[in-house]
């Protein structure tokens, strides 16, 4: 049985018909609906920033120059590996690999905080050159979605730590499907997180 | 328990959204809403040309604002049903957390009510009332937050999950992060964030609402459904 079902030893037992149908989406349904809800604030945002943008192009792209595109390379990179650490920490959980959840989990939350201190420097940058959210729309949009961005990674930080503490309980490594359920939920966060800067680095460091 | 009471109190949420859009919004003409960037002589003549309009309307926001409390109470006991225990700290948070929105849009209707109070008022301080309204009102995020937050972490976390459904303690997190932006209303006087602009107003406005519809929807069905006569 287990050979058929490589990726989710904690639900081997149930049958493989009952399985697929409950393992469709990973996570659970509610979890879903706060990351549509998520995504559809974001794309507002989104919006309303490309309105505005159509209205005085110049400015924007005068603006945009004076963002930091090393930066925001080395964040992405960051965004990725974390993301990448989270997905193996969720392959580890399924396959039952004792004391490797907690550890990735650790790792990716350690990129998250390099991300983060490194926007405290790109901020502290644009404010010691008195560029503010005050400053023009170009800025206000830069401020606020990375600043909204922002919260969420602090907000996925705080999950992820959760979760390596979440996962540290179990000595043979083993989750019972509620568990793995919860482990996916948080990880999905963590997805969307990485997700939205993607966009957020493509929208306002790239296309200019 | 009174299965009536607890619906009358949660009913209160359809006078208040009445004596809300009514007295803050149509009857002063506030709606749309009034631009941040007018001047104070353009504000003073707004006063002048609608006083009675704006004293009325303020007058049930007011008295709206208590019902606020009403429609909490009910929610809150189904928190208590839902947390359990001895200690419901949730429930005490979502419940005190209300009292700040009930405080925000009062005063709100307060400061309106003192603008329009004297007619030789200088108009730099008819604006400046207006501007606390206005700012308190659609910004109101400390409690939103706060108390949205309790009730998404009560229904996720608490011992019974037939109260509410799950997904509605994901949409209470998810709107305690959205009600946040109510906190860059201070920094613009017009565009996207501004108290009339597309984040500022009116996705706050569409999901203070759509919030109350929902909540008001399933705290109707958890009450009718409550087990103890």
């Amino acid at each position: 049985m287990a050979a058929t079902v490589p990726f989710a030893p904690g639900v081997e037992e149930e049958g493989v018909a009952h399985r697929t149908k409950a393992r469709a989406l990973p996570g659970e349904g509610g979890i879903w609906l706060f990351i549509a809800g998520d995504l559809s604030i974001f794309s507002q945002l989104f919006l309303t920033y490309f309105y505005y943008r159509a209205q005085q192009p110049a400015l924007y792209s005068a603006a945009q120059q004076h963002l930091d595109q090393g930066l925001g390379m080395l964040n992405t990179a960051l965004m990725l590996t974390s993301s990448l650490f989270v997905a193996l920490a969720v392959h580890a959980a399924r396959r039952g690999m004792a004391g490797w959840p907690s550890r990735l989990y650790w790792l990716a939350a350690l990129c998250g905080v390099g991300f983060g201190v490194i926007k405290i420097f790109e901020y502290g940058a644009k404010i010691s050159h008195g560029i503010t959210l005050t400053t023009n729309d170009m800025f206000m949009f830069y401020f606020i979605l990375t600043g909204t961005h922002m919260l969420h990674v602090m907000m996925g930080i705080g999950v992820l730590l959760f979760l390596a503490n979440y996962c540290r309980g179990t000595g043979d490594g083993r989750f019972t499907p509620a568990a793995l359920r919860t482990i996916e939920c948080g990880s999905l966060f963590w997805h969307v997180v990485d997700l939205l800067w993607i966009i957020l680095f493509a929208l306002l460091y790239l296309i200019r | 328990m009174n299965r009536l009471n607890h619906l009358i109190c949660i009913h209160s949420a359809i006078p208040f959204c009445i004596l809300l859009g009514l007295g803050f919004f149509f009857i002063p003409g506030w709606f749309p809403p009034i631009s941040p960037g007018m001047s104070a002589a353009e504000t003073g003549a707004m006063y002048e040309a609608n006083r009675l309009a704006i004293q009325f309307g303020m007058t049930l926001t007011v008295l709206g604002s208590g019902l606020w409390w009403v429609f909490s109470a009910a929610i809150a006991m189904q928190m208590r049903r839902i947390e359990g225990g001895d200690f419901p700290i949730l429930t005490c948070i979502q419940l005190t957390s209300s009292v700040g929105n009930v405080i925000v849009i009062m005063l709100a209707g307060y400061f309106c009510l003192t603008a329009a109070y004297r007619p030789d008022m200088p108009a730099s301080t008819v604006q400046s009332f207006t501007d606390i309204a206005w700012l308190m009102n659609i910004g109101a995020y400390p409690s939103t937050f706060i108390g949205t937050l309790a009730l998404g972490l009560c229904i996720l976390t608490g011992e019974r999950g037939d109260v509410y459904p799950r997904w509605l303690g994901y949409l209470n997190i998810w709107y305690a992060v959205v009600s946040l932006a109510g906190g860059l209303l201070a920094f613009y006087h017009g565009g996207p964030f501004s108290w009339n602009g597309e984040i500022g107003f009116w996705l706050e406005a569409n999901c203070f609402f759509g919030w109350i519809i929902l909540m008001w929807w399933f705290s109707v069905r958890a009450i009718k459904t409550w087990e103890v006569a």
